[in-house]
């Protein structure tokens, strides 16, 4: 049978080690699969909706633009127990004054990349909820890192922390694994940063297939996959690498304040004008 | 004097397409397991091609050393070559669709580990070993190649 063709954003050659476990884990299960790896989202999205791939393991940002391009006829297969609830911290410096988002009036916002969900998007989305429009109400300092990969590089992130860090910004946007993963490293000093505010929860990645794709076939491969047990000593290193502990059915409830972002933000009709 | 093209090859080889996509390399008497360059972590037991071209450069690098050292008499006991090589784009030679660049080997770099000669035969005798190496001849043309000698008491 002609394999499952999923396709993935790379940035780095060590994550195709990650794509291969999880191929030959399905081949192994009777379920042939091949992925396909694109450079960005925009290129990944178009293979998806022209049939050269069957599956997309898409960004919130791409999942958005597949529903956008369809009409909403794309569903969302499965996504990691991860991807669920995510939120976005504001940060600051602990010892500094400021105690709500409507004192970064006048202030600067350290932000990751122009198309990253959770670096610039969704914390804007969240600034224009207190009142706060960007350019007018406060400067933001933007850290353009692999721009067409919707921040998966955390470098735009970590750019944003070390101005805040620095002096160079008076808040920073970071998803809370991040966070979480920096104080625990030392990439950042839980001492001297705290937490201002956080967007509401929001979900992230999923695996988007279109009504091209059997349901049959959809299923079959989402049955395999589901399968993963990190009880299973085989399974765990692949789903440690993928940073989850269980594939969970797609669910498109969390993506609504993203969907909302890029229509306050006109973010589409602006990457399309560039 | 160059030498005469008989139209026979110096060196031949056969590669054989394995069903599970891996290759077995025939070659003389041997036969041995290669992967391509990407070299797919379930193919981690197979040398990827990119491993097999710094190797074909360690074997003849190598081997030409003994030789040299045994002619001018130097008590060669050890050596070691360590090589890594890197890509201009290694997403290009992963096929990721939309990279641009080449997948080409930028650089080479390494280092020779190698007891019993002191270190002025020693880089003599490389010197002379590299001058005559084809692989490294032929590599030395497409890439940048820096080694190291490193004598060992």
């Amino acid at each position: 049978m002609r394999p499952i063709l999923v396709g993935a954003v790379l940035y780095d050659p060590k994550v195709a080690v990650i794509w291969d476990i999880i191929a030959r884990f399905f081949v192994a299960r009777d379920c042939a699969m091949d992925c396909v790896f694109y450079t960005n989202y925009e290129l990944q999205v178009g293979a998806l909706l022209e049939n050269q791939i069957e599956v997309a393991w898409n960004s919130p940002l791409a999942w958005i633009d597949a529903q956008r391009r369809t009409g909403g006829r794309c569903r969302a297969l499965a996504m990691r127990d991860t991807d669920r609830d995510r939120r976005t911290h504001l940060l600051v410096r602990a010892d500094g004054p400021l105690r709500a988002p409507e004192q970064l009036r006048g202030r600067t916002v350290a932000l990751g990349a122009a198309d990253s969900p959770q670096a610039t998007l969704l914390p804007i989305h969240e600034l224009a909820r207190h009142g706060l429009a960007p350019g007018t109400d406060y400067e933001v300092r933007r850290h353009d890192v692999l721009l067409g990969k919707h921040g998966d590089h955390v470098g735009g992130e970590r750019e944003a922390l070390a101005d805040l860090v620095e002096g160079r910004a008076d808040a920073a946007a970071v998803l809370d694994l991040n966070w979480e993963l920096w104080r625990a490293d030392g990439t950042a000093d839980p001492s001297t940063l705290r937490v201002l505010a956080s967007t509401a929860p929001f979900d992230h990645c999923n695996f988007t297939v279109t009504p091209a794709l059997a349901a049959e076939r959809a299923e079959a491969w989402a049955q395999v996959l589901l399968s993963m047990d990190y009880a299973n000593p085989e399974h765990r290193e692949m789903m440690d690498l993928e940073g989850l502990k269980a594939w969970l059915p797609g669910r498109t409830s969390g993506y609504e304040a993203l969907e909302a972002a890029t229509r306050e933000q006109n973010f589409f009709a602006a990457t399309a004008a560039r | 004097m160059t030498a005469t093209d008989t139209g026979e090859p110096d060196g031949a080889l056969r590669g054989l397409l394995e069903p599970g996509g891996g290759v077995t390399l025939v070659a003389r008497r041997a036969s041995f397991p290669a992967s391509d360059a990407r070299g797919p972590a379930s193919h981690a037991e197979r040398p990827s091609a990119l491993e097999l071209l710094l190797g074909a450069l360690a074997a003849d690098l190598l081997g030409g050393l003994a030789r040299e050292c045994r002619r001018a008499g130097l008590g060669l006991r050890d050596a070691e070559l360590r090589l890594r090589a890197r890509l201009e784009n290694p997403l290009v030679a992963l096929g990721v669709v939309g990279e641009e660049g080449s997948p080409a080997v930028r650089s080479i770099e390494g280092a020779l580990h190698a007891s019993g000669v002191d270190t002025a035969p020693l880089e003599a005798a490389w010197a002379t070993v590299m001058a005559h190496s084809p692989a490294y001849a032929t590599l030395a043309r497409a890439t940048s190649i820096r080694i190291e000698v490193r004598p060992l008491p």
